[in-house]
């Protein structure tokens, strides 16, 4: 028997009894290539009149060859036409489309139906319009027959090239769009957790700088030492006072603290005080409370110099106490010089008292009669006649500005 | 001897404020061993003259960082005399000659006894006492004050006698 050239269906000669069997084998087959391309299942054939219809079951209409589904389980028309029916009882029925189906690797003069897919090398498309292919894919596409759902053709590229870079150089990377190859750059040295460029360190307290060119070790700085910079690499060094701003300290602060922080103690005469020498830029000097009240009592001293001396007895002239006395001069009988350590200023200008002290049953007094910057004379005599009689105790107090 | 008074506390200070300081810390005086015995030329009836630091001068000068260098207390002097002389009738004033030296100017250290003595004559006895070019006779002489008399009934007749053998030593 005859059959046709692509898929062997019966040529069936029509005067063979019985030719059944040959038909029913092409159907046979007719249904197992559709199944194979069509996913539309359950079809029970065409529309009948007063026929029970289930849910999911598929009918044809002859009219116009559309495939319908059932929607809701019923008993078809008895008098209307499917598509009366269908107008009549609109939620019992669905139009059923074709389904999508997958088309291969596009092939040049193949003919292409709505919604097969298509594979060109990496793109993936969908047929949009029937057409006979042509060319290529990509004319298929500028021609709107084909539309391109997935190009992958740019992928990234499963070769991608690491170039080594010199210790201490920052990483790089790089892409090439039109090969997909990603290019990395890597600092030769350590890599992972410590990092190529801390591969420098090796001790305990390093520290990590960066040098002209990399990055270079700097050891742990000696005890009580600070970082300091030159303004082009740090280094450890003590702290200098140049490197303290005045500016830096907070008056503020100071005062703040002064005031709330310390606790008010009794200070001793030996405790120190810090001061800064007018005399030496304002550098700093050590001195006690006792320095200071020295000090205050020398400004605030009215009595400038004073001298009490033995004027008769075995120690002749030698003054007992003095202060700004070098010496005394015993000019002779009840006549002293008292000579000054520091001269006073003019001798017009200060005054000088005296006393003596009641000698052999004479009142005797104490009086000058020659007042000089450097000296005072000192007279003892008898208070009756006021001849000069030397006396056991004579003082001599002299007020006014030193020179 | 334990340092009262460094040289650098010293010299930020005024000579008057430095003995005041010594005192306060404790400086001890020195009871003086010598005397100058001299006499003033310009006062040929006057009776000599004994000059005796003070004890408490004379521990100060021998603790040292005290006194400033002789030569200062002269030039003081001298510039004294010169203003005077140009200014007769006019009463001295360190203001107006310019300010006297001595008081500020830099300490020297620790004397011996008889250095200071050598300094006290300098300081309180005239310069034409001590630096007297008009004759052979000595017009002072320094010594122990044991030699000085004690009775002093005729203290305005004392004169000063230099042994010639003294003068030979």
């Amino acid at each position: 028997m005859a059959t046709t050239t692509n898929y062997n269906f019966n040529l069936i000669d029509f005067d063979k009894i019985p030719w059944h069997e040959d038909d029913h084998n092409n159907w046979h087959e007719v249904d197992a290539l559709l199944a194979r391309y069509l996913s539309i299942s359950n079809v029970k054939g065409v529309w009948q009149a007063a026929t029970t219809v289930a849910v999911g079951e598929r009918y044809i209409d002859s009219a116009d060859d559309t495939i319908w589904e059932v929607l809701v389980a019923h008993t078809t028309s008895s008098t209307l036409s499917f598509s009366a029916e269908r107008a009549a009882q609109s939620t019992y029925w669905q139009s059923i489309s074709v389904d999508a189906s997958y088309a291969g690797d596009w092939a040049a003069g193949k003919s292409y139906t709505v919604n097969e897919f298509v594979t060109d090398n990496k793109r993936y498309g969908v047929v949009t319009t029937a057409h006979t292919s042509v060319t290529s894919y990509n004319q298929g596409v500028s021609d709107g027959n084909i539309t391109t759902l997935i190009d992958a053709s740019t992928l990234v590229s499963s070769s991608p090239v690491a170039n080594t870079l010199g210790v201490g150089e920052s990483a790089t990377v790089a892409y090439n769009s039109s090969t997909g190859v990603f290019t990395f750059g890597l600092p030769t040295g350590a890599t992972g957790a410590t990092g190529s460029g801390i591969d420098v360190l090796t001790t305990r307290g390093d520290v990590a700088v960066q040098g002209a060119s990399a990055v270079a070790r700097l050891a742990v700085g000696s005890a009580n030492t600070v970082l300091k910079s030159d303004g082009t690499d740090p280094s450890w060094s003590s702290i200098a006072t140049a490197m303290i701003d005045n500016n830096a300290i907070d008056e503020t602060k100071i005062k703040d603290a002064f005031v709330g922080d310390f606790t008010e103690v009794t200070i001793a005469a030996g405790d120190s005080i810090l001061l800064g020498d007018v005399n030496d830029s304002g550098n700093t000097k050590r001195d006690t409370v006792q320095g200071i009240l020295d000090l205050v009592s020398i400004a605030g001293r009215t009595v400038s110099s004073w001298c009490v001396f033995d004027g008769s007895g075995t120690f002749s002239t030698t003054p007992a106490d003095s202060l700004n006395v070098s010496g005394v001069v015993d000019n002779g009988t009840g006549d002293y010089d008292v000579t000054w350590n520091t001269d006073f200023d003019s001798a017009t200008e200060y005054t000088a008292v005296h006393g003596a002290l009641t000698t052999g049953g004479f009142y005797l007094a104490a009086w000058s009669q020659d007042l000089n910057t450097t000296d005072v004379q000192v007279l003892t005599g008898k208070v009756s006649d006021g001849s000069l009689v030397d006396s056991d105790i004579v003082s001599t107090h002299a007020i006014g500005d030193l020179a | 001897m334990t340092e009262l008074l460094t040289k650098e506390e010293a010299d930020g200070m005024k000579l008057i404020e430095r003995e005041d300081l010594l005192r306060s810390r404790g400086c001890l005086p020195v009871q003086p061993e010598y005397s100058i015995v001299w006499e003033d030329p310009t006062e040929l009836d006057s009776p000599v003259k004994v000059t005796t630091p003070s004890p408490n001068w004379l521990g100060y000068a021998m603790h040292g960082n005290f006194m400033p260098d002789i030569t200062v207390y002269i030039r003081d002097k001298r510039v004294q005399a010169q203003w005077i002389k140009d200014n007769p009738g006019k009463s001295f004033s360190w203001k107006e000659a310019g300010g006297a030296k001595h008081p500020y100017a830099e300490t020297i250290g620790a004397m011996t006894q008889e250095e200071c003595m050598e300094y006290i004559l300098q300081k309180d006895v005239p310069e034409y006492v001590w630096n007297d070019k008009t004759g052979n006779k000595p017009r002072f002489t320094i010594c122990r004050r044991s030699m000085i008399p004690v009775d002093r009934t005729y203290r305005n007749a004392w004169k000063l006698v230099i042994d010639e053998e003294d003068l030979a030593a």
